[in-house]
Protein backbone atom coordinates (compact mmCIF):
# COMPACT_ATOMS: atom_id res chain seq x y z
CA UNK A 1 0.00 0.00 0.00
CA UNK A 2 1.65 3.48 -1.19
CA UNK A 3 -1.04 5.60 0.75
CA UNK A 4 -0.28 6.79 4.41
CA UNK A 5 -3.36 5.18 6.09
CA UNK A 6 -3.82 8.09 8.51
CA UNK A 7 -4.31 10.48 5.47
CA UNK A 8 -6.80 8.12 3.98
CA UNK A 9 -8.80 8.38 7.02
CA UNK A 10 -7.89 11.70 7.32
CA UNK A 11 -9.61 12.33 4.40
CA UNK A 12 -12.78 9.67 4.53
CA UNK A 13 -13.23 10.93 8.45
CA UNK A 14 -13.42 14.60 6.90
CA UNK A 15 -10.97 15.85 9.18
CA UNK A 16 -8.89 17.37 6.69
CA UNK A 17 -8.55 21.32 6.05
CA UNK A 18 -10.38 22.86 2.84
CA UNK A 19 -7.07 23.48 0.98
CA UNK A 20 -5.83 19.83 1.90
CA UNK A 21 -9.09 17.66 0.99
CA UNK A 22 -8.91 19.69 -1.89
CA UNK A 23 -5.45 18.68 -3.06
CA UNK A 24 -6.83 14.93 -2.09
CA UNK A 25 -9.25 15.25 -4.41
CA UNK A 26 -7.42 16.65 -7.15
CA UNK A 27 -4.61 13.89 -6.72
CA UNK A 28 -7.54 11.32 -6.66
CA UNK A 29 -8.79 12.36 -10.03
CA UNK A 30 -5.10 11.68 -11.68
CA UNK A 31 -4.45 8.65 -9.73
CA UNK A 32 -6.66 5.65 -10.14
CA UNK A 33 -5.17 3.35 -7.60
CA UNK A 34 -5.54 6.39 -4.76
CA UNK A 35 -9.25 6.64 -5.66
CA UNK A 36 -9.47 2.61 -5.36
CA UNK A 37 -7.86 3.12 -1.85
CA UNK A 38 -10.42 5.67 -0.88
CA UNK A 39 -13.54 3.40 -2.02
CA UNK A 40 -11.43 0.39 -0.36
CA UNK A 41 -11.46 2.58 2.71
CA UNK A 42 -15.49 3.27 2.60
CA UNK A 43 -15.70 -0.17 1.91
CA UNK A 44 -14.31 -1.59 5.08
CA UNK A 45 -15.82 0.84 7.04
CA UNK A 46 -19.27 -0.40 5.88
CA UNK A 47 -18.12 -3.49 6.61
CA UNK A 48 -17.02 -2.84 9.87
CA UNK A 49 -20.30 -1.11 10.52
CA UNK A 50 -22.17 -4.15 9.12
CA UNK A 51 -20.49 -6.13 11.47
CA UNK A 52 -20.88 -4.20 14.61
CA UNK A 53 -24.95 -3.88 13.95
CA UNK A 54 -24.59 -7.88 13.47
CA UNK A 55 -22.45 -8.15 17.03
CA UNK A 56 -25.10 -5.52 18.70
CA UNK A 57 -28.37 -7.49 17.12
CA UNK A 58 -26.83 -10.67 18.78
CA UNK A 59 -25.96 -9.18 22.07
CA UNK A 60 -29.55 -8.16 22.11
CA UNK A 61 -31.06 -10.63 20.67
CA UNK A 62 -29.51 -12.87 23.52
CA UNK A 63 -31.06 -10.46 26.35
CA UNK A 64 -34.24 -10.85 25.12
CA UNK A 65 -34.05 -14.54 25.26
CA UNK A 66 -33.84 -14.25 28.82
CA UNK A 67 -36.73 -12.00 28.73
CA UNK A 68 -40.16 -12.58 30.67
CA UNK A 69 -42.52 -11.20 28.11
CA UNK A 70 -45.38 -12.37 30.04
CA UNK A 71 -47.34 -9.99 33.13
CA UNK A 72 -45.79 -10.18 36.06
CA UNK A 73 -48.33 -11.69 38.56
CA UNK A 74 -47.70 -8.88 40.97
CA UNK A 75 -47.62 -6.20 39.10
CA UNK A 76 -51.66 -7.11 37.50
CA UNK A 77 -52.31 -7.66 40.73
CA UNK A 78 -50.74 -3.92 41.70
CA UNK A 79 -52.85 -2.69 38.95
CA UNK A 80 -56.12 -4.45 39.53
CA UNK A 81 -55.70 -3.08 43.81
CA UNK A 82 -55.00 0.64 42.07
CA UNK A 83 -57.88 0.42 39.93
CA UNK A 84 -60.55 -0.77 42.79
CA UNK A 85 -59.14 1.99 44.90
CA UNK A 86 -59.69 4.13 42.16
CA UNK A 87 -62.96 3.33 41.36
CA UNK A 88 -63.54 3.53 45.63
CA UNK A 89 -61.94 7.13 45.27
CA UNK A 90 -64.66 7.92 42.96
CA UNK A 91 -67.77 6.33 44.39
CA UNK A 92 -66.88 8.00 47.72
CA UNK A 93 -66.13 11.55 46.25
CA UNK A 94 -69.33 11.05 44.19
CA UNK A 95 -71.52 10.42 47.07
CA UNK A 96 -70.02 12.86 48.63
CA UNK A 97 -70.61 15.49 46.34
CA UNK A 98 -73.98 13.86 45.74
CA UNK A 99 -75.02 14.40 49.35
CA UNK A 100 -73.73 18.41 49.47
CA UNK A 101 -75.03 19.18 46.60
CA UNK A 102 -78.41 17.21 45.78
CA UNK A 103 -79.69 16.76 48.99
CA UNK A 104 -83.19 19.32 49.62
CA UNK A 105 -82.21 21.92 51.58
CA UNK A 106 -83.59 23.54 54.29
CA UNK A 107 -85.71 26.75 54.00
CA UNK A 108 -83.58 28.88 56.57
CA UNK A 109 -80.12 27.13 54.19
CA UNK A 110 -81.96 28.64 51.31
CA UNK A 111 -82.55 31.52 52.76
CA UNK A 112 -79.42 32.40 54.38
CA UNK A 113 -78.09 31.55 50.90
CA UNK A 114 -79.84 33.68 48.28
CA UNK A 115 -80.78 36.65 51.10
CA UNK A 116 -78.20 39.55 50.64
CA UNK A 117 -78.80 42.18 52.72
CA UNK A 118 -79.54 45.94 50.35
CA UNK A 119 -77.02 48.18 50.58
CA UNK A 120 -78.63 50.99 52.14
CA UNK A 121 -74.96 53.79 51.51
CA UNK A 122 -76.43 55.17 48.64
CA UNK A 123 -80.44 55.54 50.20
CA UNK A 124 -79.21 58.54 52.92
CA UNK A 125 -81.04 62.24 51.45
CA UNK A 126 -79.21 65.13 51.73
CA UNK A 127 -81.40 68.24 51.00
CA UNK A 128 -84.77 66.80 50.24
CA UNK A 129 -88.30 68.43 51.84
CA UNK A 130 -88.56 68.99 55.62
CA UNK A 131 -85.66 68.48 57.60
CA UNK A 132 -87.52 66.28 60.18
CA UNK A 133 -88.38 63.82 57.92
CA UNK A 134 -84.94 64.07 56.12
CA UNK A 135 -83.71 63.56 59.81
CA UNK A 136 -85.85 60.74 60.47
CA UNK A 137 -84.69 58.77 57.21
CA UNK A 138 -81.40 59.16 57.69
CA UNK A 139 -81.59 58.06 61.66
CA UNK A 140 -83.38 55.04 60.33
CA UNK A 141 -80.74 54.32 57.94
CA UNK A 142 -78.41 54.08 59.92
CA UNK A 143 -80.19 51.60 62.73
CA UNK A 144 -80.66 49.99 60.02
CA UNK A 145 -76.83 49.38 59.01
CA UNK A 146 -76.28 49.10 63.12
CA UNK A 147 -78.91 46.05 62.80
CA UNK A 148 -81.48 47.70 65.06
CA UNK A 149 -84.23 46.65 63.28
CA UNK A 150 -87.09 47.57 65.26
CA UNK A 151 -85.75 50.97 65.75
CA UNK A 152 -85.49 50.92 62.31
CA UNK A 153 -88.85 49.84 61.26
CA UNK A 154 -90.66 52.34 64.38
CA UNK A 155 -88.36 54.86 62.09
CA UNK A 156 -89.70 53.80 58.76
CA UNK A 157 -93.16 53.73 59.52
CA UNK A 158 -93.29 57.19 60.73
CA UNK A 159 -92.32 58.23 57.03
CA UNK A 160 -95.05 56.44 55.50
CA UNK A 161 -98.18 58.78 56.86
CA UNK A 162 -97.95 60.29 53.27
CA UNK A 163 -96.10 64.05 54.58
CA UNK A 164 -92.44 62.72 54.10
CA UNK A 165 -91.14 63.76 50.83
CA UNK A 166 -89.00 60.65 50.91
CA UNK A 167 -90.17 58.51 47.75
CA UNK A 168 -92.70 56.35 48.63
CA UNK A 169 -91.38 53.42 47.62
CA UNK A 170 -88.45 53.71 48.83
CA UNK A 171 -89.96 54.01 52.26
CA UNK A 172 -91.81 50.78 51.88
CA UNK A 173 -89.24 48.58 50.33
CA UNK A 174 -86.89 49.75 53.64
CA UNK A 175 -89.83 48.80 55.93
CA UNK A 176 -90.31 45.72 54.38
CA UNK A 177 -86.74 44.68 54.57
CA UNK A 178 -87.03 45.51 57.95
CA UNK A 179 -89.98 43.30 58.93
CA UNK A 180 -88.51 40.67 56.50
CA UNK A 181 -85.30 40.99 58.86
CA UNK A 182 -87.00 40.90 61.77
CA UNK A 183 -89.00 37.92 60.85
CA UNK A 184 -92.40 39.47 60.36
CA UNK A 185 -93.18 38.02 56.62
CA UNK A 186 -96.79 39.32 56.31
CA UNK A 187 -96.34 42.36 57.28
CA UNK A 188 -93.32 42.65 54.80
CA UNK A 189 -95.12 41.11 51.91
CA UNK A 190 -97.84 43.81 52.94
CA UNK A 191 -95.17 46.48 52.71
CA UNK A 192 -94.13 45.07 49.66
CA UNK A 193 -97.46 45.51 47.79
CA UNK A 194 -97.59 49.15 48.91
CA UNK A 195 -94.56 49.75 46.42
CA UNK A 196 -95.48 51.30 42.88
CA UNK A 197 -95.11 49.14 39.85
CA UNK A 198 -93.08 51.80 38.03
CA UNK A 199 -90.74 52.57 40.96
CA UNK A 200 -87.12 51.85 40.72
CA UNK A 201 -87.44 49.33 43.31
CA UNK A 202 -90.19 46.93 41.85
CA UNK A 203 -87.17 44.30 40.76
CA UNK A 204 -85.93 43.72 44.27
CA UNK A 205 -89.08 44.13 45.43
CA UNK A 206 -90.43 40.88 43.60
CA UNK A 207 -87.39 38.89 44.60
CA UNK A 208 -87.44 39.85 48.14
CA UNK A 209 -90.99 39.08 48.23
CA UNK A 210 -90.02 35.96 46.55
CA UNK A 211 -88.06 35.04 49.38
CA UNK A 212 -90.35 35.66 52.19
CA UNK A 213 -93.15 33.65 50.44
CA UNK A 214 -90.39 30.53 50.68
CA UNK A 215 -90.10 31.93 54.34
CA UNK A 216 -93.79 31.34 54.90
CA UNK A 217 -93.35 27.77 52.98
CA UNK A 218 -96.00 29.00 50.46
CA UNK A 219 -93.88 26.59 47.92
CA UNK A 220 -96.42 27.47 45.18
CA UNK A 221 -96.34 31.71 45.48
CA UNK A 222 -92.92 31.44 45.64
CA UNK A 223 -92.55 29.62 42.28
CA UNK A 224 -94.98 32.00 40.57
CA UNK A 225 -93.06 34.99 41.24
CA UNK A 226 -89.99 33.58 40.58
CA UNK A 227 -91.07 32.27 37.34
CA UNK A 228 -92.34 36.23 36.39
CA UNK A 229 -88.96 37.29 37.58
CA UNK A 230 -87.34 34.46 35.33
CA UNK A 231 -89.18 35.69 32.03
CA UNK A 232 -88.88 39.24 32.22
CA UNK A 233 -85.65 39.76 30.31
CA UNK A 234 -82.69 41.83 31.78
CA UNK A 235 -84.23 41.35 35.24
CA UNK A 236 -81.66 42.48 37.57
CA UNK A 237 -82.56 39.29 39.59
CA UNK A 238 -83.21 36.69 37.20
CA UNK A 239 -80.35 34.45 37.29
CA UNK A 240 -81.07 33.98 41.43
CA UNK A 241 -84.28 33.64 40.67
CA UNK A 242 -83.06 30.76 38.34
CA UNK A 243 -81.08 28.92 40.15
CA UNK A 244 -83.07 29.94 43.63
CA UNK A 245 -86.17 28.21 41.31
CA UNK A 246 -84.69 24.66 41.22
CA UNK A 247 -84.21 24.41 44.74
CA UNK A 248 -87.69 25.62 45.66
CA UNK A 249 -89.32 22.87 43.02
CA UNK A 250 -87.01 20.62 45.10
CA UNK A 251 -88.78 21.15 48.33
CA UNK A 252 -90.90 19.13 49.30
CA UNK B 1 -22.65 2.61 24.12
CA UNK B 2 -23.52 -1.03 24.50
CA UNK B 3 -24.55 -0.57 27.97
CA UNK B 4 -26.36 2.38 26.74
CA UNK B 5 -28.10 0.68 24.34
CA UNK B 6 -28.72 -2.27 26.50
CA UNK B 7 -29.99 -0.06 29.04
CA UNK B 8 -32.38 1.23 26.32
CA UNK B 9 -33.63 -2.31 25.61
CA UNK B 10 -34.32 -3.02 28.80
CA UNK B 11 -36.13 -0.10 29.35
CA UNK B 12 -38.48 -0.10 26.45
CA UNK B 13 -39.74 -3.68 26.93
CA UNK B 14 -42.91 -2.63 28.20
CA UNK B 15 -42.90 -2.02 24.20
CA UNK B 16 -42.90 -5.54 23.14
CA UNK B 17 -46.02 -6.32 24.56
CA UNK B 18 -47.95 -3.39 23.55
CA UNK B 19 -46.84 -4.21 19.70
CA UNK B 20 -47.92 -8.49 20.69
CA UNK B 21 -50.84 -7.07 22.17
CA UNK B 22 -51.82 -5.01 19.23
CA UNK B 23 -50.52 -6.86 15.98
CA UNK B 24 -50.41 -10.59 17.84
CA UNK B 25 -47.02 -11.34 16.65
CA UNK B 26 -45.06 -14.02 17.70
CA UNK B 27 -42.24 -13.37 20.50
CA UNK B 28 -39.78 -14.48 17.94
CA UNK B 29 -40.78 -11.70 15.61
CA UNK B 30 -41.66 -9.17 18.08
CA UNK B 31 -37.91 -9.92 19.29
CA UNK B 32 -36.29 -9.34 16.41
CA UNK B 33 -38.46 -6.72 15.13
CA UNK B 34 -37.59 -5.04 18.58
CA UNK B 35 -33.56 -5.53 18.34
CA UNK B 36 -33.89 -4.55 14.86
CA UNK B 37 -35.37 -1.05 15.52
CA UNK B 38 -32.65 -0.62 18.09
CA UNK B 39 -30.03 -0.94 16.02
CA UNK B 40 -31.79 1.23 13.03
CA UNK B 41 -32.79 3.84 15.90
CA UNK B 42 -28.58 3.55 16.69
CA UNK B 43 -27.56 4.44 13.32
CA UNK B 44 -30.22 7.71 12.59
CA UNK B 45 -28.74 8.74 15.49
CA UNK B 46 -25.28 8.58 14.65
CA UNK B 47 -26.46 10.06 10.98
CA UNK B 48 -28.11 12.70 12.56
CA UNK B 49 -31.47 11.64 11.27
CA UNK B 50 -32.82 12.03 14.81
CA UNK B 51 -33.67 15.51 14.83
CA UNK B 52 -35.16 16.29 18.30
CA UNK B 53 -38.35 17.13 16.99
CA UNK B 54 -39.79 14.38 19.12
CA UNK B 55 -39.39 12.75 22.32
CA UNK B 56 -37.04 9.74 22.10
CA UNK B 57 -39.13 7.25 23.20
CA UNK B 58 -41.90 8.07 20.79
CA UNK B 59 -39.12 8.30 17.54
CA UNK B 60 -38.50 5.14 19.04
CA UNK B 61 -42.14 3.56 19.11
CA UNK B 62 -42.22 5.09 15.85
CA UNK B 63 -39.35 2.88 14.77
CA UNK B 64 -40.18 -0.49 16.25
CA UNK B 65 -44.18 0.09 15.08
CA UNK B 66 -43.33 0.12 11.34
CA UNK B 67 -40.81 -2.65 11.97
CA UNK B 68 -43.84 -4.73 13.23
CA UNK B 69 -45.94 -3.60 10.77
CA UNK B 70 -43.16 -4.69 8.14
CA UNK B 71 -43.55 -8.24 9.71
CA UNK B 72 -47.37 -8.18 9.54
CA UNK B 73 -47.83 -7.29 6.08
CA UNK B 74 -45.11 -9.80 5.12
CA UNK B 75 -47.35 -12.43 7.11
CA UNK B 76 -50.86 -11.46 5.91
CA UNK B 77 -49.82 -10.68 1.81
CA UNK B 78 -51.98 -14.05 0.62
CA UNK B 79 -54.89 -13.06 3.06
CA UNK B 80 -55.68 -9.72 2.49
CA UNK B 81 -58.70 -8.91 0.54
CA UNK B 82 -59.90 -5.40 1.05
CA UNK B 83 -57.93 -1.93 0.84
CA UNK B 84 -54.99 -1.61 3.22
CA UNK B 85 -55.17 0.78 5.24
CA UNK B 86 -52.95 3.93 5.37
CA UNK B 87 -50.44 2.85 7.88
CA UNK B 88 -50.08 -0.46 6.83
CA UNK B 89 -49.52 0.56 3.33
CA UNK B 90 -45.90 -0.80 2.01
CA UNK B 91 -43.41 2.20 2.00
CA UNK B 92 -40.58 -0.49 2.81
CA UNK B 93 -38.10 -1.48 0.20
CA UNK B 94 -39.58 -3.71 -3.30
CA UNK B 95 -38.18 -7.13 -4.28
CA UNK B 96 -35.49 -6.00 -6.30
CA UNK B 97 -34.08 -3.28 -3.73
CA UNK B 98 -34.38 -6.30 -1.14
CA UNK B 99 -31.96 -8.46 -3.10
CA UNK B 100 -29.76 -6.07 -3.42
CA UNK B 101 -29.65 -5.05 -0.42
CA UNK B 102 -28.98 -8.60 0.91
CA UNK B 103 -26.05 -9.60 -1.49
CA UNK B 104 -24.66 -5.91 -0.42
CA UNK B 105 -24.82 -7.59 3.09
CA UNK B 106 -23.72 -10.68 2.37
CA UNK B 107 -20.52 -9.12 0.31
CA UNK B 108 -19.64 -7.07 3.47
CA UNK B 109 -19.94 -10.05 5.62
CA UNK B 110 -17.74 -12.16 3.42
CA UNK B 111 -14.96 -9.13 3.87
CA UNK B 112 -15.09 -9.22 7.31
CA UNK B 113 -15.42 -13.21 7.60
CA UNK B 114 -11.24 -13.08 5.78
CA UNK B 115 -10.37 -11.10 8.81
CA UNK B 116 -8.16 -12.43 11.47
CA UNK B 117 -10.44 -13.09 14.88
CA UNK B 118 -8.61 -10.93 16.91
CA UNK B 119 -8.67 -8.26 14.16
CA UNK B 120 -12.39 -8.42 13.62
CA UNK B 121 -13.54 -7.58 17.45
CA UNK B 122 -10.75 -4.74 17.71
CA UNK B 123 -12.06 -3.14 14.50
CA UNK B 124 -15.88 -3.75 16.11
CA UNK B 125 -14.80 -2.31 19.14
CA UNK B 126 -13.40 1.15 17.55
CA UNK B 127 -16.34 1.51 15.44
CA UNK B 128 -18.68 1.02 18.85
CA UNK B 129 -16.51 4.48 20.03
CA UNK B 130 -14.55 2.28 22.82
CA UNK B 131 -11.36 4.26 23.86
CA UNK B 132 -8.03 2.88 23.01
CA UNK B 133 -7.57 1.86 26.92
CA UNK B 134 -11.04 0.01 26.64
CA UNK B 135 -10.26 -1.73 23.16
CA UNK B 136 -7.16 -2.87 25.32
CA UNK B 137 -8.87 -4.77 28.48
CA UNK B 138 -11.63 -5.97 26.33
CA UNK B 139 -9.18 -7.51 23.73
CA UNK B 140 -6.46 -8.76 26.43
CA UNK B 141 -3.66 -6.60 25.00
CA UNK B 142 -0.97 -4.75 26.77
CA UNK B 143 -1.99 -1.21 26.74
CA UNK B 144 -3.62 1.14 24.84
CA UNK B 145 -0.60 2.03 22.38
CA UNK B 146 -0.67 -1.63 21.50
CA UNK B 147 -4.43 -1.54 21.00
CA UNK B 148 -3.89 1.74 18.38
CA UNK B 149 -0.72 -0.24 16.20
CA UNK B 150 -2.90 -3.51 16.22
CA UNK B 151 -6.22 -1.48 15.06
CA UNK B 152 -4.06 0.54 12.50
CA UNK B 153 -3.03 -3.14 11.14
CA UNK B 154 -6.07 -4.46 11.15
CA UNK B 155 -7.63 -1.90 9.50
CA UNK B 156 -4.80 -1.73 7.28
CA UNK B 157 -5.65 -5.82 6.61
CA UNK B 158 -9.15 -4.89 5.38
CA UNK B 159 -8.34 -2.25 2.86
CA UNK B 160 -5.62 -4.82 1.66
CA UNK B 161 -8.49 -7.77 1.62
CA UNK B 162 -10.89 -5.05 -0.15
CA UNK B 163 -8.24 -4.05 -2.44
CA UNK B 164 -7.02 -7.68 -3.32
CA UNK B 165 -10.28 -9.03 -4.02
CA UNK B 166 -10.54 -6.70 -6.81
CA UNK B 167 -14.09 -6.33 -6.17
CA UNK B 168 -14.07 -2.20 -6.16
CA UNK B 169 -15.70 -0.71 -8.80
CA UNK B 170 -17.27 2.28 -9.91
CA UNK B 171 -20.17 1.75 -7.50
CA UNK B 172 -17.87 0.85 -4.94
CA UNK B 173 -17.65 -2.65 -5.16
CA UNK B 174 -18.40 -5.73 -7.61
CA UNK B 175 -20.95 -8.65 -6.54
CA UNK B 176 -19.61 -11.53 -8.20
Amino acid sequence: MKIDLEILEKFCEDSMSKAESEAFEKAMQTDAELSNEVKSYFLSRSAIANASNERLKKHLDDIGQDLDLAYDPKTRFLQYMLAAAGICLLIGVGWIMMYYFLRPRTIDEIFLSYYQRPDVSEFSERSLGSDSSLLIWNTALDNFSKQEIHKASGEFEQLTNGQSDIPFSKVYFMLAICYLESKDYEKAIAAFDHIRSESNFTYAMQYYKALCFIKMDKKQEAIDLLNNIKHQTGHPYGKQAKRLLRIVNKMP
Amino acid sequence: MEKCLEHFYKDNIRLIRMMGKRYGLSRESLLDAYSDAIIDFKEQVRKNQFQQKSKCSTYFYSIYNNKCIDILRKKTTYTITHEIPENLKDTSPDIVQMLTFTVERNFLDTLIARLSSGCKEILLDWNDGYSMEEIATRNNLLNAHVARSKRYACLQQLLAIAGRTNLVNDKGYKTH
